[in-house]
């Protein structure tokens, strides 16, 4: 059971990576924006810039219609920016050389824990099995049971320890 | 006045840091006189900060512009309400007003536990009393907030227009308490692993601070969208900026220590981990404090760059230090009693839930320091900017909401397979037929399906726990469907509670969701009379209105909006100039329904009057804000205390006092 889920993890977080990882093909106008940090202060993508009449987001966004008429495809644009302004430019790191541990590095942490969780699991549950059954374990749903007994099963198992405390 | 206020925080800092080593020396010493000594430094200094606190608003409402401070952020033209909120308009003053909540934090904690947990208090005396030290030492050292200008102008600079919104005067004060609120949990659990009282007292003990402090947090981040949404004018409400991101992390780590919390008090188990949840969230707040004021990372919300950034470091390393540090020195202690049986059952639920919630906040911190390590590792600054924390922190939200409707119907311990059919056939069912009709209306975004098909199925889960809940109680006890209900919510308010804010939050999933996705946008430029359409709207510019008063000077437009040929509403967006400082700003104006915002903002008017509009239609953002309601209600049905729960507490304290 463990290792199904430990491989199901690892795609599960392959797959978001996958996912997360932009792939640029047939960028609309309003991607291209996206992907352009506006460079007059405000913070926002060039798409997003709240000043209408910004000295950065105006030109940017008619130049990138005119340039996406003309032909000119979207990375072509968004890498013609970047030679321009340099990296800052783009709203969010490239996934490549040392930016891409800022798309990896999240998930990376949550596999790593996820795996150090189940491996954990896996040690207790084998110890356990070595160990002689708790006495005290009345409540052990080893018996035939129905998802309404489970759930009285719970609701009795609460009442016990809210009347303990 | 200046004088008293000066000599106040002198004080302040002095009693402050008695009660530190007060409090210490009495725990360490078992001296009794030296507890209520700490906690009465402790009161003295909410007293003096309070007095600090009193002497600032009076020259902020009486234009005292001898104060720097006070020239630098009120004007004689500013309305009263606003040199009033001045207070947290700047850095001085916004660390003072910090303290003073700190204070009077520190001070209801002690007056609460008077009688109660007196072991422990000594180190929640200490540990709250080191944090108001730290940032009164700032405030006497580093940033007065009295200093003076050797040539006092006779007018100030005024408040930043962005922050003269009605949204602005509630924002930093919840979000402060929701930041503030949080030392007193820490303080209980290193009192908790100081005493090696490790049981779940502490936890008790805290619950309605953690809760407290949780939804001031909430309330913090969400009038801070709002104020985004109404004010900025960009459509939006939310942009990942890096002090936007400071609030939205301790909320994160804050709610994971929620949820396994109760795995410990019903289990016993995962102790090391709440500590660590509780030292991170703590450690996340001080953390936020240091990136809005550092200047380290660029933001729009930040204060002006000053040297506190490596006071706030060494400050954070101290916390760290010491917590993590108890935390190694009672490790045994922490040991669980009791063991996951399987990874079938909700203890698992709730841990993949804390998996999701602190990796959220970690791809979110990882994104706010990432330009910073670019430059160390490469020299070369990059950003980091909404598209990536959307992507990163998207699939990973998706994933948090569907653990949400699993939750509550997934068995303790271990969930058979009989569990599994009974409770999942139907939400599934349910979920999968909303998703397909989603998607057969036309929606085809894989997240925007997702999100509605897990929604429908959370809230199925929900009303199934309460109608079960309501057909049993009714039937044993002969009550109507509503008196049970009600009866239910009473009995296991923390429970219900909770449900309720589940329901709060899948209604923002949908508000978030849906107005990211399919917003619609427009810029138009019309003459008078004419007018143009956004998606089901058509707005006529009638006419625009020139305004001046002392304090700005405003340009009002006015559009007609009609849906179906039918007039609906009439429009006033504005653009604002601000004579001090000489800013312009933008006043939106919307017409908000439960099927969407139509939202516009002025852009310019020549002199011809042609007018420039940029209109958005946002669907279900209005349900991002009704969530906010539920959200509150939830969070006053889990916190209100009850009778039953004020009568356990009183036998628990008795049978205590007995042995």
């Amino acid at each position: 059971m463990s290792k199904r889920i430990l491989v199901s993890v690892a795609l599960l977080a392959l797959l978001s990576v996958g996912t997360t990882i932009d792939v640029r093909a047939e960028m609309a106008a309003s991607d291209v924006e996206e992907a352009l940090t506006c460079q007059c202060g405000c913070g926002l993508t060039v798409h997003s810039c709240n000043h209408l009449e910004c000295s950065f987001a105006v030109p940017t966004r008619k130049d990138i219609a005119e340039s996406l008429a003309r032909g000119e495809t979207g990375e072509q644009i968004i890498d013609r920016y970047k030679l321009k302004y340099g990296e800052k430019v783009l709203s969010s790191p490239l996934p490549r050389g040392f930016n891409l541990l800022a798309w990896v590095a999240p998930y990376a942490g949550i596999f790593i824990i996820g795996t150090l969780m189940l491996l954990r699991f896996r040690r207790r549950s084998r110890q356990r099995t070595l160990e002689p059954p708790d006495e005290t374990d009345g409540l052990q749903s080893s018996s035939p049971s129905s998802p309404e007994l489970d759930r009285w099963r719970t609701q009795l198992q609460e009442e016990i320890e809210e009347l303990k405390r | 006045m200046i004088t008293i206020g000066n000599l106040a925080l002198y004080l302040a800092l002095a009693t402050s840091l008695y009660a530190v080593v007060a409090s210490i020396y009495a725990a360490q010493a078992h001296r009794g006189e030296f507890v209520t000594s700490g906690e009465r430094a402790a009161y003295a200094t909410w007293g003096l900060i309070s007095i600090t606190t009193i002497v600032m608003l009076h020259a902020l409402v009486t234009n005292d512009f001898s104060i720097k401070y006070v020239a630098a952020y009120t004007s004689t033209t500013l309305p009263v309400r606003f040199r009033l909120t001045a207070l947290w308009g700047g850095m001085e003053g916004s660390l003072l007003f910090w303290t003073l909540i700190l204070t009077t934090l520190t001070s209801l904690a002690l007056f609460q536990n008077r009688y109660r947990n007196r072991e422990m208090m000594p180190y929640v005396t200490a540990t709250a009393a080191t944090v108001t030290a730290f940032f009164v030492s700032l405030l006497v050292f580093l940033i007065p907030p009295f200093a003076l200008l050797k040539f006092p102008p006779a007018e100030g600079t005024d408040l930043n227009p962005l922050l003269q919104n009605y949204w602005m005067q509630i924002h930093p004060p919840a979000l402060y308490l929701g930041y503030v609120s949080w030392t007193i949990p820490f303080g209980f659990a290193i009192g908790a692993l100081a005493t090696g009282r490790l049981d779940d007292l502490w936890i008790r003990t805290s619950r309605r601070w953690c809760l407290m402090a949780w939804f001031f947090l909430s309330l913090g981040n969400l009038f801070g969208a709002r104020w985004a949404y109404e004010v900025l004018g960009w459509g939006g409400y939310w942009a990942w900026d890096p002090v936007e991101n400071a609030a939205f992390m301790p909320l994160l780590t804050g709610t994971a220590y929620l949820h396994s919390v109760m795995i410990q008090e019903r289990k016993d188990m995962l102790k090391v981990w709440n500590m660590t949840l509780i030292i991170l969230t703590f450690a996340l707040t001080i953390f936020g404090t240091f990136l809005t004021r550092s200047g380290v990372i660029s933001s729009v919300h930040s204060f002006t760059q000053s040297g506190l950034g490596p006071y706030f470091l060494t400050f954070l390393a101290f916390v760290l230090l010491i917590s993590f540090g108890l935390v190694a020195f009672r490790i045994r202690e922490l040991r669980p009693r009791h063991q996951l049986d399987s990874l079938l059952s909700r203890e698992s639920a709730f841990l993949f839930n804390n998996l999701l919630f602190v990796g959220i906040a970690f791809a979110t911190l990882w994104g706010t320091i990432f330009p910073v390590l670019s430059e160390w590792v490469r020299g070369v600054k990059i950003t980091v900017g909404p598209p990536f924390f959307n992507r990163v922190n998207g699939p990973l939200a998706v994933a948090l909401l569907l653990l949400m409707g699993i939750g509550p119907i997934i068995a303790w311990r271990r969930a058979t397979f009989r569990n599994l059919v009974g409770n999942f056939v139907v939400p599934t069912a349910l979920g999968l037929a909303v998703g397909t009709a989603g998607f057969a209306c036309g929606m085809r975004s894989l997240s925007a399906i997702l999100v509605v098909s897990f929604s429908a199925f959370v809230l199925y889960t929900i009303a199934a726990e309460f109608h079960s809940g309501a057909r049993a109680r009714g039937a044993m006890l002969q009550e109507s469907y509503m008196s049970a209900i009600l009866g239910l919510m009473r009995k296991n308010q923390r429970r219900y509670g909770g449900y309720v804010i589940h329901v709060g939050v899948v209604f923002m999933f949908l508000g978030v969701t849906m107005s990211s996705i399919y917003r619609t946008e427009e810029l138009h430029t019309v003459k008078k009379g004419e007018q143009f359409t956004i998606d089901r709207y058509t707005l006529k510019y009638m006419d625009s209105e020139n305004k001046e008063d002392s304090h700005m000077a405003q340009l009002i437009a006015t559009l007609d909006v009609y849906e179906n040929g039918k007039q609906i509403t009439t429009l006033h967006p504005e653009k604002r100039f601000y004579k001090r400082p000489e800013q312009p700003a933008t006043e939106v104006d919307m017409r908000s329904t439960m099927r969407d915002d139509l939202y516009v903002v002025l852009g310019s008017i020549d002199d011809q009057g042609v007018a420039t509009f940029q209109a958005y239609v946002n669907p279900l953002v209005w349900w991002l804000w009704f969530g906010g309601v539920v959200l509150v209600i939830g969070t006053a049905i889990a916190a209100f205390p009850s009778k039953a729960a004020t009568l356990h507490e009183r036998a628990r304290v008795t049978s205590t006092i007995r042995r």
